[in-house]
């Protein structure tokens, strides 16, 4: 089993309904986003043109962030996903340093206001490091995470590569999608197509 | 869907969002044990096909938010002190309806102002009705003539219906743009824009910033703010003078192409340029891309809406649409039909006659601003805020004692805050519904709890956005003791004895429906919604709604009324070239009034989901220009005009002219747009505040 997501720029218009869907059903506190889309601009006014690029825990095949952890805290587990086990962090943020994507986030405890209730896996957690889990609470049901879901123009597909009847690994073999920093040997799991 | 598991009681429903009261997205809803607990585009909506943004997702936070209004609430200290009273139901609605009874006796109906804001559950044209039964003229909108209405006229004038609201994306070659960014504000269309962009459509887009949708443009036309007119008039003068226009159609269809072919001749693609700062190579090669797409289609919104001449920029890009002979067909722009509900955009059903004719007469805005105040050739005519303003501050012509606002805002909303606030904090009665204790509200007599879309019954019939199928939406929870904004007119009419209204929600939902022989309960047992297929062609065979049966190029009735018939362009009345003195001081054209996909007007900035996607207040800034002022991303800056000054937080960018700067709308205090704006200078005839293409200064606020 190795899940995947490629996703295509071209579709992407910066909506941040991934964003937001992902902050709803994760719980996510105030400033942090597991997933987020960045805006980047390539050329000069007016021969300019504005890129959105989501950015999310891009599930490397070779983790630093596994690497520097010294509880184990973050951990890869049976389907391959690396994730966190929030009873054995203690908040070191070694791995934060250690992510080359900025994909994790430290929990201040900064919460939802009070009467707003807990509406999603409920995530709640203070004084720990969390980040985008493929939203895996859900995958046994058989559902994508949150973000493909929600996405109005279908940029993201998700899936297992290990299947070869799966659109992902359809797409990664036909499109032969980027990576983000492909020079660090990460080998991450989130691709990208639609870059001119 | 019901599932019992450990004791949960899951299910999902399908229903329809309303947080923009607009777009009316197909969602469903999960619930757990009653509570609401996940909101998702629903992907076999007929229209919006699982289209969905960021405000409805976060629509639990906006339900289940710890600052909603929860039971009526009765001023008790100073206007604004914040001292209130709870208050029932009954004595609530008894105070606001024995107050505007006293004035209506004591000062005429039309001392007392009806307005409103955001449209929260297809309810506008009910408060329209409202009003004209209670007999004041006075009824308006925060929108009226800054959105919709004036673009409405515009395509009544030249084709008898509101065929620029309906691309026909699906069957498109190319779409044309125009001043707005449907991933903000219309998902289900941008969905439509972006399938049809996929498979091989052309995307023109013209816009003073590259927008999320200019950024995917074959064709990016960065116009500077407010010349939109002589942008369009210079495709025209391409597309007529190089013999791009579709000859059959104009000939069939249209009256006046010789009148606008002589009009746009003085509109060469360099003077355009000059005019507009759009490169002259890019006006040609627009113009031919466009004419040489057939079908095309054309997207608008508000922007058409507010600039110095609204008519005339709404009839300028509709025209594009005609002599390129794309109205009324496949893959061009559609007339918008129903599936056969009561309309509720009829004199049948406002009752505009229901105000005695005399009353009529004192319209607030009604002699300066016939098109917007008078009954032409719109249904729904209405006061003019500015006026209105100067009406509670002047006592002239007459003295405005009271309003009642549902769901609007204008203590931020209307351009010019300053002199909204002197009038909010003047006039003698103020009642408003609103969710939350809005800047508004906080001024209010009487707070009355409104409700969010997921508390109420309705139909997804908006004109708009709805491309024909109805759709309705389901009440699933409740707060305290909020109740929908209909049901608040309601009980409101009820004790006020205005005849004609409905005795309840349900009554009212199932006197829509009785053309299709079938009761809201029995509509929504039945899965609710009703499939109504797209139509073409019908006007093009039948003749379109307009006095000569064709298309009016050149329109006769505007000529009639004084106006002229054909569009020209005019230079905003601020600006580098008619105030070039002013412009020394104040170096930058100024947008105002773009919308992000996280916030609906003024509201939204108090869900936690969406404030931390959008956290502050944005001014959008070219890099060098910042540079020369010595801004950098994301530190602090003021925004001057004549009128006001407010704080933004810099956003450097290279997607927009470096002498023009772009301004957020909606945000409250210090970061109100409104403060920069001025509404005694208003448009010919229809009393639009420019909102596009007005002149600042920035600077740097370093700590």
């Amino acid at each position: 089993m190795k899940y995947a997501m490629v996703i295509d720029l071209n579709q992407c218009v910066g909506c941040d309904a991934c964003t937001v869907a992902c902050k709803l059903g994760n719980d996510t506190g105030t400033d942090i986003r597991w997933g987020r889309v960045i805006t980047e601009e390539l050329g000069a006014f007016p021969d300019v043109k504005k890129l959105y690029v989501p950015i999310l825990c891009m599930q490397c095949e070779n983790a630093e962030c596994l690497k520097v952890c010294p509880t184990k805290a973050t951990y890869r587990d049976e389907r391959g996903l690396v994730l966190i086990d929030y009873d054995k962090c203690i908040g070191c943020k070694y791995c934060m340093e250690a992510c080359p994507y900025m994909a994790r986030h430290f929990n201040e405890a900064k919460q939802p206001p009070q009467g707003v209730p807990v509406i999603g896996n409920g995530n709640l957690r203070k004084g720990i490091v969390e980040k985008c889990t493929f939203c895996e609470d859900r995958l046994s049901d058989g559902k994508p995470p949150r973000c493909v879901e929600a996405c109005p123009y279908d940029a993201r597909v998700f899936g297992d590569l290990e299947d070869p009847e799966a659109d992902v690994t359809k797409l990664v073999q036909k499109e032969k999608p980027l990576v983000m920093k492909p020079d660090g040997g990460y080998n991450p799991s989130v691709y990208y197509t639609g870059v001119k | 869907m019901s599932t019992g598991h450990l004791n949960v009681q899951s299910e999902t429903v399908k229903t329809c969002c309303c947080i923009c009261g607009h777009n009316q997205c197909g969602v469903e809803v999960r619930l757990e044990n009653g509570i609401v607990k996940e909101i998702r585009g629903d992907k076999d909506d007929p229209v919006t096909q699982g289209a969905i943004c960021p405000k409805s997702i976060a629509s639990v936070q906006l339900l289940y938010h710890p600052d909603r209004l929860k039971v009526p609430l009765v001023r008790v200290g100073e206007r604004g002190e914040g001292k209130w009273r709870e208050a029932s139901w009954d004595e609530a609605i008894t105070i606001v309806s024995d107050k505007l009874n006293r004035i209506k006796s004591e000062s005429g109906a039309e001392a007392v102002v009806m307005a409103r804001g955001t449209n929260r559950g297809s309810w506008i044209r009910v408060f329209n009705r409202f009003a004209n039964l209670f007999g004041t003229p006075n009824w308006t909108e925060s929108g009226g003539a800054q959105c919709f209405t004036p673009r409405a006229i515009a395509q009544s004038l030249s084709f008898g219906g509101n065929a620029l609201e309906w691309p026909d994306f699906a069957k498109t070659k190319c779409v044309l743009v125009w001043g707005t960014n449907p991933p903000a504000t219309w998902p289900p269309k941008a969905r439509k824009l972006m399938a049809a962009r996929k498979r091989g459509a052309k995307l023109i887009v013209v816009d003073p910033v590259q927008s999320n949708i200019a950024a995917k443009a074959d064709l990016w036309l960065p116009v500077r703010p407010g010349s939109d007119v002589a942008l369009a008039m210079g495709m025209m003068h391409v597309i007529i003078g190089e013999g791009l226009y579709n000859k059959d159609y104009v000939e069939r269809y249209c009256i006046g192409f010789e009148d606008l072919a002589k009009r746009v001749l003085d509109y060469t693609p360099k003077k355009v340029a000059e005019i507009t700062w759009v490169e002259e190579k890019l006006i040609v090669e627009a113009a031919r891309l466009y004419a040489n797409s057939t079908p095309a289609c054309t997207e608008v919104a508000a922007t058409l809406d507010e600039v110095i001449d609204p008519i005339q920029l709404s009839r300028a890009v509709a025209i594009l649409g005609c002599i390129t002979g794309n109205v009324d067909v496949e893959g061009g722009n559609i007339f918008p039909h129903s599936a056969g509900q009561v309309s509720i955009d009829t004199n049948a059903f406002i009752m505009p006659d229901s105000v005695p004719a005399e009353l009529r007469t004192k319209r607030l805005g009604g002699d300066a601003y016939p098109l917007l105040s008078k009954n032409l050739p719109v249904n729904y005519p209405m006061a003019h805020w500015p006026t209105i303003l100067d009406a509670i501050l002047t006592g002239k012509p007459y003295p405005v004692r009271a309003i009642l606002e549902i769901g609007g805002n204008p203590w931020l909303s209307i351009a010019n805050s300053k002199r909204a606030h002197e009038a909010l904090r003047k006039v003698e009665f103020l009642a408003v519904a609103d969710l939350f204790l809005s800047k508004t509200a906080q001024m209010a007599d009487v707070v009355l709890p409104a409700s969010s879309w997921l508390e109420q019954n309705g139909l997804a019939d908006s004109s708009q956005a709805t491309y024909g199928p109805l759709r309705s939406r389901q009440k699933l929870a409740s707060v305290g003791e909020s109740v929908s904004d209909i049901e608040i007119m309601i009980r409101l009419a009820r004790k006020l004895n205005l005849p004609e209204f409905w005795n309840s929600e349900e009554e009212y939902l199932d006197s829509l429906l009785k053309p299709l022989n079938v009761t809201f309960a029995e509509l929504r047992a039945a899965g609710g919604t009703v499939d109504s297929p797209m139509s073409y062609g019908k006007h093009l065979r039948e003749g379109f709604n307009t006095p000569s049966g064709k298309i009016e190029l050149y329109s006769g009735r505007l000529k009639e009324w004084g106006y002229d018939p054909l569009p020209f362009y005019r230079e905003p009345h601020e600006s580098p070239y008619s105030t070039p003195e002013l412009a020394k001081e104040y170096p930058f054209v100024m947008t105002t009034g773009r919308r992000v996909s996280t916030y609906f007007h003024t509201g939204l900035r108090n869900i936690p989901a969406l404030r931390d996607v959008k956290p502050v207040p944005l001014l959008d800034i070219n890099l060098s220009t910042a540079e020369s002022l010595g801004i950098r991303d994301g530190e602090p800056v003021v925004v001057e005009t004549p009128y006001g000054q407010i704080s933004l937080t810099a956003s450097l960018t290279e997607g927009i002219h470096p002498r023009v700067v772009g301004v957020p709308h909606g945000w409250a205090d210090n970061s109100n747009d409104n403060l920069l704006m001025n509404n005694q200078v208003c448009s010919v005839g229809i009393g639009t505040t420019p909102l596009r293409g007005t002149l600042c200064r920035v600077r740097s606020v370093k700590p």
